[in-house]
């Protein structure tokens, strides 16, 4: 199994006095795909969310046990610098794309808005070799400057992905990131995850079992905040163990 | 036979549905256009370069030396921008606090039963309220010191653009902070997490995406506001004062007598209005109807802008 590089210890997790996880633990092997997979309010993106600290804001959320990402235990973080820290070395995209209504450049550029020592042609090099990266680079030539919310759906997600790469990302978690996609986007995007994870460690939510079947080095089905199954993606969808877990996947659930 | 009954039925209640939604839009537009026609056609003979651009004389009554409504014109200005520039940063503030900030307990609960309860606040009571505030001692930097013969502050003389201003802002507050909650609110809860997901903090994420992405809102309720000011005369005849000309140190438009002019009274087109029409001292009609168009058309103006801006901003946001 390699280097770990998320830890899931012991967790549960409560919405004012609703549990939404229980006993949970997972661990993340460095520079593979890790899918979540299980029915609607089953608590995979609470648990995607928990890991960068992107659930804080929600009134009544209360989590005890622990996670590490890279050897930190993300909730003995005490200084919001340290969860800042924390949240820049992780990238996340979501359902929809969530561009800003500006350019193409300014989203990549976007990240570092604050940094104000950063050199404008350093950024620019940069983010050309991201968008490279993701694909965009030649389909988006002469369009740099024009409004990203005009591009397509599957170019705005790989964007997105891309201003995600802009920080020295060593995670990427995705939440249904092909949700709202055609197939040809979830395709191109599919290739370049697979792409990625040769450097990064990737966890990603779907809804799509084909789809985590296809990508994922690793799977983890969730029922009512619970893991019923996890292990080698291979092993569980062809030879789930779990009655929970075959009947999932023969659609049953 | 009976289904068919029911289909005619129903076919002449939507054709009296129809006919009645639309006779109650024209009766509202043709109350519109009435109100519009009389104001012009009353006011448009009082209308000329010398009724815009002279101050109002002593005498408002004789038609031949009554002077012009340019103290009043740019009294209005004056009064709106002083109120918009102390309410602007207060409704944001309030508004940021209520969308980000206000946990559902009591300090967000209060806060918005507070602007509730202020909206409902009629703007003559804000006005005595005002006034009564405004003339302690303690306020003489909004106003002028009243003295006793030895030269001892008894009290502010609180009437002023400056106090008059704080009123306003006051009075709008609640309505402007509203509009810009709202406008705030629909901002997509996605971009607010893609940018603390980015590192940034909450702070910075409220500055950098929310509010340039609220901005159309915003303008708009700001602008909403800057009406409520101009048509306001309550608030204007308590705390500004009823003395048609400006009253601080003259010449009132030169740079330095400025802060002068601010901490002293003056007029607005609706205490203009209020003062010609038949109810007051400078019973003249022609003048006030004059006045009367001159602040309907930059109301008409205002709210020109208001929609204009705001379907630039939701044309440019995209939001899906």
């Amino acid at each position: 199994m390699g280097e770990i590089f998320v830890k899931v210890e012991n967790v549960d997790v409560l919405y004012k006095d609703k549990p939404a996880l229980h006993d949970v633990n997972i661990d993340v092997s460095k520079d593979a795909i890790y899918s979540f997979i299980g029915p609607s309010g089953c608590g995979k993106t609470t648990l995607l969310r928990s890991i960068n600290r992107m659930n804080d804001e929600i009134p009544g959320f209360r989590l005890y046990g622990k996670i590490f990402v890279d050897g930190n235990s993300v909730y003995e973080m005490k200084k919001q610098k340290e969860i800042r820290l924390l949240r820049k070395g992780i990238g996340m995209i979501f359902q929809r794309p969530n561009l800003l209504p500006k350019t193409v450049m300014q989203n990549m550029f976007f990240p570092y808005e604050e940094h104000y020592h950063v050199n404008k042609r350093e950024l620019a090099e940069l983010a050309g070799e991201k968008l490279r990266i993701v694909g965009l680079a030649d389909e988006l030539k002469g369009r740099l400057h024009s409004p990203a919310q005009k591009l397509s759906g599957g170019q705005q997600q790989r964007l997105c992905i891309a201003r995600a790469l802009m920080l020295d990302t060593k995670l990427l978690l995705l939440d249904e990131p092909c949700s709202s996609l055609d197939p040809i986007s979830t395709y191109q995007i599919e290739g370049l995850l697979t792409e990625l994870k040769a450097s990064r460690t990737i966890v990603i939510v779907t809804h799509n079992m084909e789809q985590s079947r296809r990508i994922s080095d690793f799977t983890a089905f969730f029922h009512e905040g619970r893991i019923i199954e996890k292990g080698s993606a291979m092993q569980i969808f062809s030879h789930p163990t779990e009655e929970l877990t075959q009947r999932y996947i023969r659609g049953d659930i | 036979m009976k289904c068919l009954r029911k289909i005619k039925n129903r076919r002449i209640a939507s054709i009296v549905g129809y006919a009645s939604s639309w006779i109650s839009m024209a009766m509202v537009a043709c109350v519109c256009l009435l109100i519009l026609l009389v104001v012009f056609i009353n006011g448009k003979s009082a209308i000329s370069i010398p009724f815009l651009i002279e101050e109002p004389s002593a005498s408002v009554m004789d038609p031949e030396a009554m002077g012009g409504i340019s103290t009043p014109l740019i009294g209005t200005m004056i009064l709106t921008a002083v109120g918009t520039a102390a309410a602007f940063p207060i409704s944001l503030s309030t508004a940021v606090f209520m969308v980000y900030y206000a946990k559902k307990g009591l300090a967000g609960a209060s806060i918005g039963l507070a602007t509730d309860i202020l909206a409902g606040i009629p703007t003559i009571v804000i006005g005595l309220f005002a006034l009564a505030v405004f003339t302690d001692p303690a306020f003489t930097f909004l106003s002028t010191p009243v003295q006793n013969d030895g030269g001892v502050v008894l009290k502010a003389y609180g009437k002023s653009f400056l106090s008059a201003g704080a009123a306003m802002a006051a009075m709008i507050l609640p309505f402007v902070a509203k509009a810009m909650y709202e406008a705030l609110s629909r901002t997509p809860q996605s971009h607010f997490d893609g940018s603390l997901a980015l590192g940034a903090t909450k702070w910075q994420t409220i500055r950098k995406v929310s509010i340039p992405a609220a901005r159309g809102g915003i303008v708009t309720g700001m602008i909403l506001g800057m009406g409520r000011i101009m048509g306001d005369t309550a608030i204007v005849w308590l705390a500004l004062g009823g003395s048609l000309r400006m009253t601080g140190r003259q010449p009132w438009h030169r740079p330095e007598n400025w802060i002068d002019a601010l901490r002293n009274t003056g007029s607005t087109l609706t205490s203009y209005i209020y003062y010609t029409s038949p109810v007051g001292e400078g019973n003249n009609l022609e003048a006030a109807f004059g006045a009367s168009l001159v602040l309907i058309c930059v109301i008409i103006a205002l709210n020109a802008a208001a929609a204009l801006i705001g379907s630039i901003g939701d044309s440019k946001k995209g939001w899906q």
